[in-house]
């Protein structure tokens, strides 16, 4: 019987289907958000994360902001979490579980200018 | 993309399904969306009413793709099954 390559090896496709999955869960969890059902949205955060770690892929940039690292929630601004602009900082407070992220936008200032 | 070959590898939750054939009589013909996954289970939103149907008891149809899969083949938690399903 011939084999079939290393075991348990992550192909192409696997990678590529898991990226489409992380992307179309995280346009479900944005869409029930907006219409109110944040359990589900949470729910298909906590599942696009799981394939993401399983397949090492990265959350796409754009949906990056928006959902909590710890709790796994999904980040609604002036829903589920508060956006404030902050000395240079955008800082974004959990209202789920308070944690606090804080994202710069300058950029760094050159030193001895 | 997700298409009908993929499909069993491939996100199901959103999709509108209906049940073609089941174990248990009260499931048959019942359809509507897929809004949540686990290892045995699908839970789908039935005009405003969500329901649970397990996956080994049922053969679901996918209209928007024109398949039919059998639920006992795609019984593994949602981020295994990419790497388990067989196609």
């Amino acid at each position: 019987m011939r084999r079939r390559g290393r075991k348990g090896r992550r192909t192409k496709e696997m990678v590529n289907i898991a990226r489409e999955r992380i992307e179309i869960l995280f346009s479900l969890a944005e869409e029930e958000a907006l219409n109110g059902r944040m359990g589900r949205a949470n729910r298909y955060v906590h599942l696009a994360r799981k394939i993401g770690m399983r397949y090492n892929v990265r959350v796409p940039r754009k949906y990056r902001m928006y959902y909590c690292r710890k709790c796994d929630s999904f980040l609604l601004p002036g829903g589920s979490a508060e956006f404030r602009l902050n000395n240079g900082k955008i800082t974004v407070t959990c209202k789920n579980c308070g944690n606090i992220y804080r994202h710069p936008y300058t950029k760094e200032k050159i030193r001895g200018s | 993309m997700r298409d009908g070959r993929n499909l069993r590898k491939h996100e199901l939750i959103g999709l509108r399904i209906r049940i073609v054939e089941s174990s248990d009589p009260s499931l048959m013909g019942l359809s509507g969306r897929i809004v949540d996954e686990t290892k045995n289970m699908i839970r789908l939103d039935v005009n405003g009413n969500e329901k649970s149907v397990p996956k080994k008891a049922v053969k679901l149809r996918f209209d928007d793709y024109d398949v039919i899969i059998d639920g006992a083949k795609i019984a593994y938690r949602p981020e295994d099954r990419i790497k388990k399903v067989r196609s």
